[in-house]
């Protein structure tokens, strides 16, 4: 694992000194920020009680708008991350460098991790807001955002990978949007399918109702398996990848 | 990635393929791994109220399901209230294999809501383009069913912020227990005096009042009939006296008595009706019954003319009714108007049981003793000497002594309405009678006392709804969607300016292409190349 901390330290760095990450994140906070204001305004002019849960488990679940901006974030934090520096040829200085490739997938990999997560950070003070007019489960605060962070870590490897896979920036952004979106679908499926195996199967790999199982405090270890495999496998997979590089 | 040709001095074949061996590995490994969770896992509610955790008394009620119980859950899974019930079930199906769960999603499942509408007599409606029932959850073994409605999961606070109780596990191991054994109330209607019968649909009918009573879990039943028959009270929790419109026989008003005085209660509706030569009022014979509660039923009949308090058609003999606070309404007090129509008053008689008053008319309301004088030339109602003056009272609650004998929890209770019209079934079709049918659900509710199931804690209540003001959702749509975003967007603006103040800017070295190094890199990202030290 040499060199990566090095390499997490330059990626870190490299997203938020440029535009980007600050006008992605400008644009995700009004994307969001909206999306609790409508949240606020539904629950404020709700007449009757309908349901036994509140507006945090409202935020975490039961809605597509948390997935837009994840469907749209993830590829365009990822999508530089190995593209761009085969297309300039910058690689091969990397290569080059007494780095093992598992530093330098898992150091940019963790890079955009942490910068999804900055990007996500402001929103715990739509939580303070709600606080100040009802109570607020943090635990449930707690599930949601570990739900959200677990979700987001899974379409970035699978970002990191389509990154290593093409010369294209564009390419590993519309392959990431691609393959995040059939892994959506494919949990849908649990709606749309009769009851049997392949609704089981949905169901299992279904973001859908894994938010909905986190925003209400309930931590299912089939999630986290599920979750685990989406994270490590594109990872793998990645390493591998860059060690092919290096093959002569 | 791939197998590429070995040359002299490149990788060797071995190594690209223990990487392609090794790549096929994790993929089996991963589809492995999650076979394995699928079929063993764990679920942890990590709520701070154990929403989703199931108490001792409901894991004991699942120890002891001896034969298979179906549940069958009649709500969408995007529904807010059907996801708690998901959940909720997960955790009772993995403490027990005797329970199965169906889903029927009344928006999608169209045949099978079509089939249980037709095997569980569930009715359906549609709110906000949704299709709902009257009913969310049947639990079913065997011949029994016990149904479960939307209002029993959730319990409402009362007060200015909008606050719940989950009742999810009350209800759920409630329905469990009524199905494996528990007793079912049954409520015994009179018939064969005139009443209308509990077969009867529409209007005046009482079928719409044995529906709502079945969904509630009651059992349904007349009593006397065309029979000569006094005493077959035996297995009745509830008596209806149903409004005859004839005399009772006297061996039938004593076996009632008799059923009130070991235990027994009694609903009795009981109105002015006419006698055969429509010059007086007919007696039927229940005065005897009626002073349990320690009133009796006066022979008059009641104009309301308070002009906010009775209807815009007809004399005033159809009247919004003042509900007074009782156990038996508290569900209504304050909240909604019980019609009544051609009532007459309830006289206190004074005796040792004190009746508490459920209904009463206006002061302007008075009762007309020669009604039928009246009748024969009507015009505008006014109040004479020998008239009942208002407020009269048209409704009372009595609890009596609990007699020795008897094994339930409290003595008899009695509520006597006297007027003709509560049970009528156009009162469960018109939203505009909807307080008149909630009374008699009150009543009838407290009148059997349905046991609450106390070993099963409450869970403490939460915010399910948010009461803000006009300026308060302002600043949080300022906060929100204008300050946050721009806030993000000064700070970056900062950064970047700042970035492009420093000096000093140049190339760097191989190793920093992860986020600078060459030149192709864009010009901010080697800015920042400059300042962090090669891997």
């Amino acid at each position: 694992m040499r060199g990566f901390v090095a390499i997490l330290r330059r990626e870190l760095f490299a997203y938020f000194v440029t535009p980007l990450a600050w006008v992605m994140m400008a644009a995700f906070l009004l994307l969001e920020g909206f999306f609790f204001f409508l949240l606020v305004l539904n629950y404020a002019s709700q007449q009757e009680v309908v349901s036994d849960a509140g507006p945090v488990e409202a935020f975490f679940g039961q809605t597509i708008l948390l997935y837009l901006p994840l469907l749209l974030v993830c590829p365009l934090l990822t999508m530089r991350s190995f593209a761009e520096e085969r297309r300039s040829g910058t690689i091969e200085a990397l290569l080059t460098a007494p780095v093992s490739s598992t530093a330098v997938v898992l150091g940019k990999y963790l890079a955009s991790v942490l910068t999804y997560a900055a990007l996500w950070a402001p929103t715990g003070l739509y939580m303070v807001v709600l606080s100040r007019y009802g109570d607020v489960d943090w635990r449930i605060v707690g599930t949601g955002y570990s739900a959200i962070l677990l979700v987001g870590a899974g379409y970035l490897a699978i970002g990191t990978l389509s990154s290593a896979l093409t010369t294209s920036q564009l390419t590993a952004a519309v392959v990431t949007s691609v393959t995040v979106l059939l892994l959506f679908a494919f949990g849908i499926g649990e709606f749309a399918l009769d009851p049997g195996p392949a609704r089981e199967l949905c169901s299992y790999a279904s973001v859908w109702s894994m938010m909905n199982d986190f925003s209400r405090g309930l931590v299912d270890s089939r999630r986290l398996v599920w979750c685990a495999t989406v994270i490590l496998l594109p990872l793998f997979v990645s390493v591998r990848t860059v060690e092919s590089w290096r093959w002569g | 990635m791939g197998l590429k040709s070995t040359r002299r001095g490149g990788t060797d074949l071995g190594t690209k393929l223990s990487a392609t061996v090794g790549v096929a590995a994790a993929l089996v490994l991963a589809v492995l791994v999650n076979l394995l969770a699928a079929r063993r896992y764990e679920r942890w509610d990590l709520t701070s109220s154990g929403r989703f955790t199931l108490s001792p008394a409901t894991l004991e009620t699942l120890g002891k399901l001896g034969e298979p119980v179906r549940v069958i859950v009649i709500l969408s899974k995007n529904d807010p209230l059907g996801l708690s019930v998901h959940q909720l079930l997960e955790a009772y199906r993995a403490e027990s294999t005797q329970l199965s769960v169906d889903t029927i999603d009344p928006d999608r499942d169209r045949a099978e809501l079509f089939a249980a509408q037709q095997k569980y007599g569930l009715l359906t409606g549609e709110r906000d383009g949704r299709v709902v029932t009257d009913v969310v959850i049947v639990v079913v073994r065997g011949d029994r069913r016990h149904f479960i409605s939307a209002s029993e999961l959730v319990e409402v606070e009362p007060g200015e912020e909008a606050r719940a109780k989950p009742r999810l596990e009350h209800a759920i191991t409630g329905a469990l227990r009524a199905v494996s054994g528990g007793e079912v109330p049954r409520v015994c209607f009179t018939s064969g005096h005139g009443e209308h019968s509990i077969d009867e649909g529409g209007e005046m009918g009482l079928a719409a009042l044995r529906s709502r009573l079945e969904k509630n879990n009651y059992e349904v039943t007349s009593v006397f009939g065309d029979e000569e028959a006094s005493a077959s009270l035996d297995g009745c929790s509830l008596l209806v006296v149903a409004a005859p419109s004839q005399a009772v026989p006297k061996p039938r008003v004593e076996a009632m008595r008799r059923f009130v005085a070991e235990g027994g209660s009694a609903l009795v509706v009981a109105g002015p009706i006419p006698d055969e030569a429509d010059r007086d009022f007919a007696k039927l014979g229940l005065d005897e019954l009626i002073s349990l509660a320690g009133v009796a039923l006066e022979r008059d009949f009641i104009f309301e003319l308070d002009p906010a308090a009775r209807s815009t058609g007809g004399q005033g003999e159809t009247f919004y009714a003042q509900v007074e606070m009782h156990p038996a309404t508290e569900s209504i007090a304050g909240r909604t108007n019980v019609v009544l129509t051609a009532a007459s008053g309830l006289r206190d008689l004074g005796t040792a049981t004190k009746p508490e008053v459920l209904l009463r008319t206006s002061e302007r309301a008075f009762g007309m003793v020669d009604f039928f004088a009246w009748a024969q030339a009507p015009g505008p109602p006014r109040a004479s000497d020998r008239d009942h003056p208002g407020p009269l009272t048209v409704a009372v609650a009595a609890e009596l002594p609990k007699p020795a004998s008897s094994k339930r929890e409290h003595g008899p209770r009695v509520v006597v309405v006297s007027a003709l019209n509560p049970l009528f079934g156009g009162n469960w079709a018109s939203a505009d009678h909807r307080g008149t049918a909630a009374f008699v659900e009150g009543s009838i509710t407290w009148l059997a006392a349905h046991r609450r199931f106390l070993d099963i804690p409450d869970k403490p209540s939460s915010s399910v709804g948010l009461r803000l003001s006009e300026e308060a959702i302002s600043s949080v749509f300022r906060f929100s969607v204008v300050a946050l975003p721009t806030i993000v967007t000064i700070f970056g603006a900062l950064v970047y300016q700042a970035r492009r103040r420093r000096p000093g800017r140049k190339g760097t070295g191989p190793g920093e292409g992860g986020a600078g190094g060459k030149t192709e890199r864009s010009g901010e990202a080697e800015r920042g190349g400059d300042e962090e030290p090669a891997p």
